[in-house]
């Protein structure tokens, strides 16, 4: 039998010319049900690294809640640590490595800024830096919180806004 | 006279140019009419939360203690005192919100937030959607994208809240 001249009859093609638009109209829906299904994707990724960030934010604010860095006042104040308490820390030997899965601790002035950047004893409080630890290569987060201190010169409790920076190794 | 098969790949073409131009509709009107999309942002409220415990300048009384930015903002809501050095208490309240943005966020079209806008609006109601405005700050351009939080503060019997944006 010779292939070469085997008939297909109309119906066949008929039923060839559906399968070949059928195929077509998929292939054309599935170019842009991926389009669409990427595009989804990568905002779904930018949305779980958010979502790991502000996780690791939480984490970092809660450092203010420590009993090494809470202002103790009459008012209910979260975000509220104490500028003293963290200067003398700074100067305390036996602090030195209590933070131990940290590699930097940093308690930075956001405003109002003055001309000194870290706090010594000659600079304090007209200073905008304090250290506690840094041991360098991290990966650093930020947090907002109310430096509050004891002013002599007003006479009363005043607070500046400052950030807590936290640094992690191999965070990414 | 066409050709059956003619007018079946005239039926195929019109298919796909009916559907390429539907596709090009849909993705016309989602680009054109952006919806707003404000993500809340933790970082945002913190900083909202920690501006509000600020100390201003502002003394109302002699002999007075100088204003947390909540109490500011309290103040000019209620009373609209006026500050013992002569401005306004809600003067005091943007100046002094504007000068925490400003040293936080550098906005303008060259720097990746292009715009912010903090509004103080107190509900007697926490039902009612709109509330009485008590100050509005804008800075540069705000699009529909932007990240943005609010924070409350108690004043009975209803209460203040702040909202803040950051547009990019």
């Amino acid at each position: 039998m010779n292939l070469l001249h085997v008939k297909y009859s109309k119906g066949q093609f008929k039923i060839q010319q559906m399968v070949f638009i059928i195929v077509a109209i998929i292939i054309l829906f599935g170019i842009v049900s991926v389009f669409f299904v990427s595009i989804r994707f990568s905002s779904l990724r930018g949305d779980v690294d958010d979502l790991r960030k502000e996780a690791v934010l939480t984490q970092v604010r809660k450092m203010a809640g420590t009993p090494e860095f809470n202002w103790i006042s009459s008012d209910d104040c979260s975000s509220c640590v104490d500028l003293d308490k963290l200067f003398l820390l700074k100067e305390r030997n036996s602090y030195k490595g209590f933070w131990t899965d940290v590699s930097l601790i940093k308690i930075s002035r956001v405003y109002p800024l003055y001309e000194t950047s870290e706090c010594t004893t000659e600079s304090y409080p007209r200073c905008n830096e304090i250290t506690l630890v840094n041991k360098g290569d991290f990966e650093a987060y930020e947090s907002f919180v109310s430096l509050c201190r004891f002013d002599n010169e007003i006479k009363q409790t005043k607070c500046e806004l400052g950030k807590i920076l936290m640094g992690f190794e191999g965070v990414s | 006279m066409k050709k059956k098969g003619q007018e079946e790949i005239v039926g195929f073409v019109l298919i796909v140019v009916i559907l390429a131009i539907a596709l090009v509709i849909f993705i016309g009107i989602k680009l054109r009419n952006p919806e707003p999309v404000q993500k809340n942002s933790e970082i945002l409220y913190q900083f909202i939360e920690s501006s509000m415990e600020q100390t201003t300048d502002c003394v109302i009384r002699v002999n007075g203690k100088n204003l947390a930015l909540n109490e500011l903002i309290k103040e000019c809501h209620s009373f609209d005192n006026s500050c013992l050095s002569g401005s306004n208490s809600c003067e005091s309240v943007e100046g002094a919100i504007v000068s925490m943005f400003n040293a936080t966020w550098k906005v303008g079209p060259e720097y990746p937030y292009k715009g912010y806008e903090v509004v103080g609006k107190y509900n007697s109601n926490s039902s009612s959607g709109q509330g009485e405005e008590i100050f509005s700050i804008n800075q540069g351009n705000c699009s529909n994208n932007y990240i943005g939080n609010s924070y409350f503060i108690p004043q009975f019997p209803g209460n203040i809240v702040v909202q803040a944006k950051l547009c990019s």
